[in-house]
């Protein structure tokens, strides 16, 4: 939140008069950074006044006391991602507020290069989608950065949940995925703590058009965070989290072209302006109270996958931490 | 048997020399990490794991007790407070909990010289201009201090960039080489690669007494020459070529500046051009038609020289000349002595990689 939320908000000119953090010094130095005139500790939530929005980026397995104080209150919800380990969980938390008023971080869905293969997907400019196949992971890096993120009932999962979680979110979002059926899942895994995922998921689309996805998130070797689909007539690949231009080929071609809008090229690509458009299209379909794809009710299917893959990949239903969110804060 | 305790030993860097130290018969290495996952790739791999931080010097004593040597690959991102708290813990725990006898390395690296964005030659830099060098330094002087306190050896090795069958920089090159681009340019310094293989090497020669306490560079011995880096991951038959250019810094301060004078006569020519055509060179017709030739000549060996360099990959940002700073004494030569011991290290990869996912190189 200090790198990316709060210097974004500010540079919007947002007012934000508290911010709240399981450790209180942490709070205070954060607040005197970004002149913020209340810094609250865990246990001081009550202390909170009323806003127009809320931004809940505590770790996943935190949220269920700030879901909990919400649910009386009128702000509107951003939640950072990852949101939700299965649908009914996702459900519980949707129910919380109207869909133009809860948002899900997956801010990749604003990026200029998603917004281009989107739009190459509905105008079936190269035929239809027929296959992706998407990878994320470097040898060894098993979480994010974050100091949660080894934590499992913090972080919920490994880096599929913790992160890996954009490719999926992103493909189903270019691809309007309104249903997804995991085939096959081959996952390695300490606990519930994902280390090597392989699956195969078969995607569907409005128009009850089938694509299979191919999934594979590891920390056992290095991969090129690359997503690739092919098309009846190209294969297009890029990469959301590397500066990797949006490349295109025929079938059965040698040659590589490089794709960009003609008037915004592949603008939104860095952290700031991403996440501007984000959350100004949030903010304005907040104004106008009408859900655009900021909503977290979108973001179900990704959800649906999630849970899937770790039903089939280590078995049982979805582990305590998000089970007890889910049961914690409804009333 | 000689126990090496790996300490930050679940990154990319510190797994790798985990596996290389296993192919010694009489090293023991043994992972310290602070979360019981994060030794999950580790326990994978056959590597001894203990599970505990060094802040506590009881569970300190239990981690590294029985340890010859004590190597610390940890990092630490976040504010500069932080950062030296972690170094000044980690330090000062390992060398108190440790055996009188017992060795400690400090893992820094050659930005410690203190090189940033505009100071980017291979040298050493009185002022640091990163974070990262400060910090590391930071540790250095702390490592170096503390060790002649407490009358332990202690040594610092500055790692080049890390090369190795896990390594990201190994697959960026990898991937580097199989593009598009067939032809290289490089700057004819040595390059400052260091393979796992040679830290694993150098850590065993450090614990069994065979090097001098020190700040050592780690960069390979002889060096590489950048050619020799690209060469060995394209492997024979690539049709690569690899041009090693001279430094535009060492072609003396003259040409230096007839350069840049030229440079700026073409910016004064680009930009007063037509004002100088419309106002003076029509007076002398044959003059205008020359300078006009001149202009366009030049446009076009821009225009072929920039079509050109297209196909030709030219790193940013390596650092030119020679890093100074002592190397250690006895590694050997990994061009000829790694291949063996790598060969092991796939093998031992090959648990979790499976056989179709291990680079060759």
């Amino acid at each position: 939140m200090f790198k990316s939320h709060l210097p974004l908000l500010r540079a919007l000119g947002a007012d934000i008069p508290w911010i709240l953090d399981i450790d209180k010094t942490r709070a205070q130095a954060v607040a005197k950074a970004f002149a913020i005139p209340l810094a609250l500790g865990a246990d001081e939530l009550a202390l909170a006044t009323a806003t127009g929005v809320v931004l809940v980026a505590c770790p996943y397995g935190s949220r269920a006391p700030y879901y909990r104080f919400l649910v009386g209150r009128p702000a509107a919800i951003y939640v950072e991602k990852p949101i939700a380990r299965s649908v009914s969980e996702l459900e519980r938390i949707c129910e919380l507020r109207p869909d133009y008023a809860l948002a899900a971080g997956f801010l990749h869905r604003s990026a200029g290069v998603t917004t281009i293969v989107k739009a190459l997907i509905e105008d079936e400019v190269f035929g239809n989608l027929r296959r992706v196949r998407s990878e994320f992971g470097t040898a060894t890096v098993i979480s994010s950065g974050g100091s949660f993120a080894k934590e499992i009932a913090l972080a919920g999962g490994g880096q599929l949940f913790e992160s890996a979680i954009h490719n999926i979110d992103t493909v189903c979002y270019m691809g309007g995925i309104s249903r997804a059926v995991v085939r096959e899942c081959r996952m390695e895994a300490e606990g519930q703590f994902d280390l090597h995922t392989e699956a195969r998921v078969q995607l569907t689309d409005a128009r009850g058009r089938e694509i299979e996805l191919e999934l594979l998130v590891t920390c056992f070797h290095n991969t090129q965070y690359e997503i690739e689909m092919e098309f009846d007539r190209a294969r297009l690949s890029f990469s959301l989290f590397k500066r990797k231009p949006l490349t295109v080929r025929a079938l059965q071609g040698q040659r590589n072209y490089r794709l960009l809008d003609a008037a915004q090229a592949d603008h939104p690509r860095d952290a700031y302006d991403v996440l501007y458009v984000f959350w100004t299209d949030f903010l304005s379909g907040l104004e106008v109270q009408r859900p655009n794809y900021t909503s977290a009710r979108t973001t179900m299917v990704t959800a649906s996958i999630i849970e899937q893959l770790y039903r089939l990949g280590v078995g049982g239903e979805a582990h305590s931490p998000a089970t007890a969110s889910t049961n914690l804060f409804l009333p | 048997m000689t126990t090496i305790g790996v300490i930050g030993a679940s990154g990319q860097v510190g797994t790798e020399v985990c596996l290389f130290l296993k192919t010694y018969p009489d090293v023991c290495p043994v992972a310290i990490v602070r979360t019981g996952i994060s030794g999950a790739v580790l326990r994978r791999l056959d590597v001894e794991v203990r599970i505990g931080t060094l802040g506590d010097p009881y569970q300190c004593r239990d981690l590294l007790g029985d340890c010859d040597l004590v190597v610390d690959f940890s990092v630490k991102s976040g504010e500069v407070a932080d950062i030296k708290a972690h170094y000044r813990g980690n330090i000062s725990r390992a060398l108190e909990c440790t055996r009188p006898e017992a060795r400690y390395v400090f893992i820094s690296t050659i930005n410690a010289f203190g090189m940033g964005a505009r100071f980017n030659r291979a040298k050493q830099y009185f002022v640091p201009h990163s974070v990262y060098a400060y910090t590391k330094r930071y540790g250095e002087r702390l490592t170096m201090r503390l060790g002649k306190r407490l009358g332990k050896e202690t040594y610092v090795f500055r790692l080049g960039h890390v090369h190795g069958l896990l390594q990201r920089v190994s697959e960026e090159t990898r991937q580097l080489v199989r593009s598009p681009y067939r032809r290289f340019e490089y700057p004819d310094t040595p390059s400052y690669t260091i393979f796992c293989h040679t830290i694993a090497e150098g850590l065993v020669h450090v614990a069994q007494g065979g090097e001098r306490p020190g700040v050592y560079t780690l960069i390979s011995e002889p060096p590489w020459s950048w050619r020799e880096v690209l060469q060995y991951y394209a492997g024979p038959d690539s049709g690569i070529e690899v041009e090693l250019r001279h430094s535009a810094a060492r072609a003396g301060p003259l040409r230096g500046a007839a350069a840049a004078l030229q440079g700026r006569a073409m910016q004064f020519l680009d930009a007063y051009g037509e004002t100088l055509r419309a106002n003076v060179l029509h007076h002398a017709p044959s003059l205008e038609r020359r300078a006009t030739a001149y202009l366009y000549i030049r446009r076009a060996k821009q225009q072929i020289q920039e079509l050109q360099s297209l196909n030709v990959y030219r790193p940013r940002d390596t650092h030119e000349g020679v890093f100074p700073g002592p190397r250690l004494a006895r590694i050997s030569d990994s061009r000829f002595s790694m291949s063996a011991k790598t060969d092991q290290v796939r093998e031992m990869l090959s648990r979790i990689q499976g056989p179709s996912r291990l680079p060759d190189r």
